[in-house]
């Protein structure tokens, strides 16, 4: 009986669980909508791909779409001929505007490349121009640190004279993390006074050409009180990780620990790909999660925080859908929106991470700047130091031990060869010598070194 | 010990598994090289890694082959010299250094940083250790105590004769 009861109690259990996880879930959910929904980026970002389709580095389509992300007049905007048909379901554009000039000061910031050219027979040196969009909150505050959050918007469009053109508006590639960075740089600037920190953001181009967007703005807007740089890239497809720093630092340390609350997980640098170049100054190699802009601040010895999507369980990198679309005439908005559905709504979970991660106030006392104790440990040259070392110590080892071989195995003495003029018996033999009697042997002449 | 004094172990076999060795040994540098292809974008990391693997091994065991057989040579006509002895056994040890070698290429995985010195340090002790067990396996099976001493001193003197030459060189590249 009892045991009927129990096989009941425990059916009965196992029917209603699901319904109470659904309405706990549900609860969750209505109770923690985030800030920036995704339905806001979903429209900026389509905004982004209509109106401004081409922002290739390098070509003045870049400072067209710049100014449009600055928020500056453009002139009217003749979409192209594409189809922005979407799968999914279309959503009435919202407050889907640009940077806002009213709560942010916004600068164009034009920066100089050289690039060796084809011309004719021989490779001539060529300076192109490209362009980055700097903004920040308005009215700083002196007494705040400084949180930076950078991102790319250039594309392959239209080509340059570093690639080819995929006619495409990269949408997964840079046009969605762009409107999410957008929404941010609002969200941000609107409650300037009530952030517990300074904030400036910047847009980046020239970044897949060698993080040359990156480097003109270290060089002309990096200040010291910038205590962290929060790097956005390729989000909405896959998984969203995090990367901080090569070795243990107290800011990553401190995001290992906020991470876990949120879908975002640390980037598993174990094998994935460490390519022997040099993007991070004291680091022979490199992965998927120091390629991009990251890398120059870290080599500016800045606290970094990289997020970036993908799928990279497989130890290569991968976009998680069924096909690759990113830097190939497949990154339009339709196959965005196609191939990674809920492309928005991960945006959304990046954009709730960095607004809570930055209204922290521990953040501040653990930025303290890139991880430096492993920086001996990079250098090559002493470590060939230490095999010669080695090789010294060897050279020692081996004559003692080769001298104490040759005291427990002397050689043994070389024998005299001794001839015996009037025949052997008339010799004295020690075991020394070797004894060789040259007297004939009865009457024939015999072999004298027959002993 | 058995297998290598009786040479029960077909010469060709104990090439290839050689080759197999430097293979497990080299593939952690080649991958990451041939990653950085262009060629192999798209592609399944079973396809670049197999490659990197079996690429890995070819510089190395060609070296092998080139210097043995040089120093083969030269010392072919030494009296008392067990000289095919030593050619059959002198893979077997450099096939134990190089499983060392490759197991550290594991561990490099889960930690990159330990590659930068660990790719330069650790094949040295490893070679040396194993061609220090090499000696002292040659010395005790086919040469007479008393000169155990010639020995060792010969082919230690010859061996870190080499390894400083290649360090030396590879300092004042890295320097420059």
């Amino acid at each position: 009986m009892i045991k009927r009861l129990g096989i009941i109690i425990l059916a009965l259990s196992l029917i209603m669980a699901p319904m109470l996880v659904t309405q706990t879930v549900y609860a969750d959910e209505v109770a923690t909508q985030n800030v920036i929904t995704a339905e806001e980026i979903d429209a900026l970002t389509q905004k982004i791909c209509s109106e401004l389709p081409d922002r290739t580095s390098y070509t003045d389509a870049c400072l067209t779409a710049a100014k449009a992300i600055a928020g500056q007049s453009i002139g009217s905007i003749t979409p192209p001929d594409t189809d922005l048909v979407s799968y999914a379901t279309p959503m009435a554009s919202t407050s889907s505007d640009y940077l806002s000039s009213e709560y942010l000061d916004i600068e164009i910031q034009e920066f100089d490349t050289t690039v060796e050219v084809l011309d004719g027979y021989n490779y001539v040196d060529k300076k192109v121009t490209s362009y980055n969009v700097v903004a920040k909150t308005k009215n700083f505050d002196g007494s705040k640190k400084t949180v930076l959050i950078t991102t790319n918007f250039a594309n392959h469009y239209s080509g340059n004279e570093f690639f080819v053109g995929t006619e495409a508006e990269g949408a997964l590639g840079t046009a969605a993390t762009t409107a999410l960075t957008i929404k941010l740089a609002n969200y941000l600037s609107h409650n300037a006074a009530s952030n517990r920190y300074n904030f400036v953001f910047a847009f980046f181009s020239g970044t897949d050409e060698g993080n040359y967007g990156s480097e003109a703005f270290i060089d002309e807007y990096l200040t010291r009180e910038v205590m962290l740089v929060i790097n956005l890239e390729k989000l909405g497809c896959g998984k969203t990780y995090y990367y901080t720093d090569e070795a243990s630092t107290s800011h990553g340390d401190y995001i290992d620990a906020f991470a876990k609350s949120y879908a975002v997980q640390q980037f598993p640098t174990a094998g994935r790909v460490l390519l022997p170049i040099v993007t991070v100054k004291d680091l022979p190699y490199s992965h998927y999660a120091i390629l991009g802009d990251i890398a120059p601040f870290l080599n500016a010895e800045k606290a970094c925080l990289q997020i970036m999507g993908g799928d990279y369980s497989k130890f290569m990198d991968s976009e998680g859908g069924w096909i690759e679309i990113v830097n190939t005439s497949n990154d339009t908005y339709t196959n965005l929106a196609f191939y990674h559905p809920n492309y928005a709504t991960k945006l959304s979970d990046v954009s709730q991470f960095v607004l809570d991660l930055t209204a922290s106030e521990k953040l501040g006392e653990v930025c303290n700047g890139a991880a430096s104790g492993y920086k001996v440990f990079t250098k090559h040259w002493i470590a060939y130091i230490i095999v010669l070392v080695i090789l010294v110590a060897l050279g020692v080892i081996l004559y003692v031990v080769a001298s104490k071989m040759g005291k427990k195995h002397p050689l043994p003495s070389p024998k005299k060869i001794k001839i015996a003029v009037f025949g052997k018996e008339f010799e004295d033999f020690n075991g020394d010598e070797i004894i060789v009697d040259i007297k004939r042997k009865n009457e024939s002449d015999i072999n004298p070194f027959d002993v | 010990m058995k297998l290598i004094k009786e040479q029960k172990i077909n010469k060709g076999l104990v090439k290839f598994l050689l080759y197999l060795s430097f293979c497990f040994a080299g593939f952690y540098s080649a991958r990451a090289a041939v990653a950085a292809m262009p060629y192999f974008d798209g592609l399944s990391p079973f396809i670049y890694g197999l490659f990197a693997f079996l690429v890995a091994g070819l510089g190395s065991f060609l070296l092998y082959l080139i210097l043995v057989s040089i120093f083969g040579n030269r010392l072919r006509k030494t009296p008392h010299l067990p000289l095919n002895q030593m050619l059959y056994a002198l893979p077997f040890f450099y096939i134990g250094a190089n499983i060392v070698i490759g197991l550290f290429g594991i561990l490099y995985y889960f930690v990159p940083i330990a590659s930068i010195w660990g790719e330069i340090i650790v094949p040295i002790i490893a070679t040396a250790a194993f061609f220090t067990w090499f000696l002292s396996y040659i010395c005790k099976n086919y040469v007479k105590e008393y000169n155990w001493k010639a020995v060792v001193l010969y082919f230690g003197k010859m061996y870190i004769t080499i390894v400083g030459i290649i360090t030396v060189l590879n300092l004042v590249l890295e320097v420059i």
